[in-house]
């Protein structure tokens, strides 16, 4: 087991050498949510801005955590290499704890980009609640890297990122993200509590400024928690035996 | 040791093995040999622990590839059908960190790769990045991959394509040394005159199936005596007369008479006599090719 950690890091600092610099990860990962943090930022958006600084956070993390992931595994398969990766003596889990690691820094990166841009801006944050802030970041980045891990062992690359593509962007107006929770017709509302970014968000929310949105954040740890596990358990199940290099 | 246990695998609903079984003892190199598409890739994927099998398993030395992975995989070299390694990584360094997965560090993996590179007979481009390395520099670079962790069991695909005359030669004494030193060999190959020369036994696949396994006596044996001749002209005169000494074949410009019960002087005599002028006339050395074909012949 403590093997297996040590065999999992080996490839994820690999894996950080190779992909850190490459376009989609510094377009999708860090210049497009960015461009939304400071929109939010600045006022563009149509709420106040206490309210959309967690947003900002949650989108950063979503977009960073899920693209280094999808590149770090997608173009591994394009140039084949992955059957290399897949035939030396590692585990499934151990490559795939490897891209996760991946997701959890650049989630880190990304969110840490976000605060950077609203001290900048000084709209005062928070962090009432440190630890909870803390929490979501972590298992937030952890739960959208295995999303991005399923989509992307699952599909060829190029579905792969039409995919994902599609459910970031659900995420950001279905998910409690960009359309505030009054502008939300109530027969979505359901809707919307389906998407871990709420959860995330909300915990954000907490954590900043200590209120949440949909659900109490005690209940968003518990069904981030249970997001993580299922998501686990079907990457673990499923994912490694569909495996289409 | 290799086994390989009932395998079957489906692509979508397409199922591309079927029930696979064989294995390759210790000390013996096994000759895979199909049709485009019979499923050998697909077998050997399964058997390095690259492919998921939908029934059945692989065992390495007695190790599950599917249940202990980890151990199975430190026992088995592969070349793949298309070595793709880091297009962007430079020959040397991408060895050295394969390497580090069996535990070996960098220095002592650093001084192995230039060795092996030697080896393999690409120690000039230890440095240059693998996109620049040609199909061949790839195949070669792979065998000194397949060799990091000095396996006991190989499984080489397709590795005689875009090897050089004398990448071929080398490989040849690669194999045999392999099984020398008791390791199991399985490799596939179209070029059949190699896989005759080469292998301990034969394991013919056909549409996922396995449809024989025969050691290269029982081939030779299988393989009938021909004669092969060629006459001034071929007409149906001609096969009818030769009709009477055994199974007549066609090809290209030579009439092939096959298990023939009549030697040679006395059928040019007879040609003769009925007008047939004999140009040329010899035995054929009975071949794995011709072995291929009844046999993939008989499923058809
Ligand atoms: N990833 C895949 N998805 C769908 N079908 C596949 C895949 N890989 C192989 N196949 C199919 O499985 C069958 C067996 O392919 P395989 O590559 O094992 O053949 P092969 O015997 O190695 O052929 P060749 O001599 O051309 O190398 C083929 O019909 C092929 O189309
Ligand atoms: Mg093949």
């Amino acid at each position: 087991m403590r093997d297996g950690f040590v065999r999992a890091w080996y490839i994820f600092y690999y894996d950080l050498k190779k992909y850190y610099l490459k376009a989609p990860v510094l377009s999708w990962g860090i210049l497009f949510p960015l461009t939304i943090v400071l929109v939010l930022g600045t006022g563009f958006g149509a709420y106040t801005y206490s309210r959309m600084i967690p947003v900002g956070f949650t989108i950063a993390v979503l977009f960073a955590s899920t693209s280094i992931v999808h590149v770090a595994v997608a173009f591994e398969k394009m140039s084949g290499s992955i059957n290399q990766l897949l035939f030396l003596p590692v585990k499934s889990w151990e490559v795939a704890l490897a891209k996760i690691l991946g997701g959890l820094l650049y989630g880190f990166i990304g969110a840490g980009l976000a605060g950077g841009i609203y001290y900048y801006l000084s709209h005062g944050l928070g962090f009432i609640h440190p630890l909870i802030y803390l929490y979501s970041l972590t298992i937030g980045s952890i739960v959208f890297s295995l999303i991005t891990l399923l989509i992307v062992f699952w599909l060829d690359p190029v579905p792969a990122v039409a995919v994902l593509n599609i459910v970031r962007f659900t995420m950001l107006f279905l998910g409690g993200l960009l359309i505030p929770k009054p502008m939300i017709p109530p027969i979505i509302r359901p809707l919307v509590l389906f998407f871990p970014s709420v959860y995330v968000n909300d915990l954000f929310n907490y954590g900043l400024y200590n209120r949440y949105d949909y659900v109490d954040p005690y209940t968003s740890m518990i069904i981030l928690l249970i997001y993580l596990f299922t998501l686990v358990f079907v990457a673990y199940r499923i994912m490694l035996r569909i495996l289409k290099p | 040791m290799i086994v390989i246990e009932n395998v079957d695998k489906y692509f979508g609903k397409f199922k591309a093995l079927d029930n696979v079984s064989f294995e390759v003892r210790n000390g013996e190199i096994v000759g895979y040999v199909g049709l485009n598409g019979a499923g050998k890739t697909t077998t050997i994927r399964i058997a390095v622990g690259v492919l998921y099998p939908d029934k059945g398993d692989v065992l390495i030395n007695g190790y599950s590839i599917t249940r202990e992975k980890r151990k199975a995989s430190y026992h088995v070299g592969w070349v793949p059908e298309l070595p793709i390694f880091e297009p962007d990584a430079k020959a040397l360094d991408y060895f050295v960190y394969l390497a580090g997965y069996y535990g070996i560090p960098a220095g002592e993996a650093r001084r192995m790769g230039r060795e092996l590179f030697e080896k393999v007979g690409i120690g000039e481009a230890a440095d240059k990045k693998l996109k620049q390395y040609s199909q061949g520099m790839k195949k070669r670079f792979a065998l000194a991959v397949s060799m990091i962790n000095n396996p006991d069991n190989f499984l080489f695909d397709e590795v005689l394509n875009g090897l050089d005359p004398e990448g071929i030669a080398f490989f040849r004494k690669l194999a045999l040394e392999f099984k020398r030193e008791g390791r199991a060999v399985l490799f596939s190959s179209h070029i059949l005159s190699e896989v005759e020369n080469l292998a301990d036994r034969v394991v013919f696949i056909h549409k996922g199936r396995i449809i024989a396994v025969h050691t290269m006596e029982e081939i030779k044996s299988m393989a009938k005596p021909a004669l092969r001749i060629k006459t001034d002209r071929v007409d149906e005169g001609l096969v009818k007369i030769l009709g009477e000494y055994g199974e007549v074949r066609v090809k290209d410009d030579a009439v092939y008479l096959i298990n023939p019960s009549i030697d040679s002087s006395s059928l040019i005599e007879k040609l003769s006599q009925k007008g047939y002028r004999v140009e040329e006339i010899n035995r054929v050395r009975p071949s794995l090719e011709e072995v291929f074909f009844k046999i993939i012949g008989e499923q058809k």
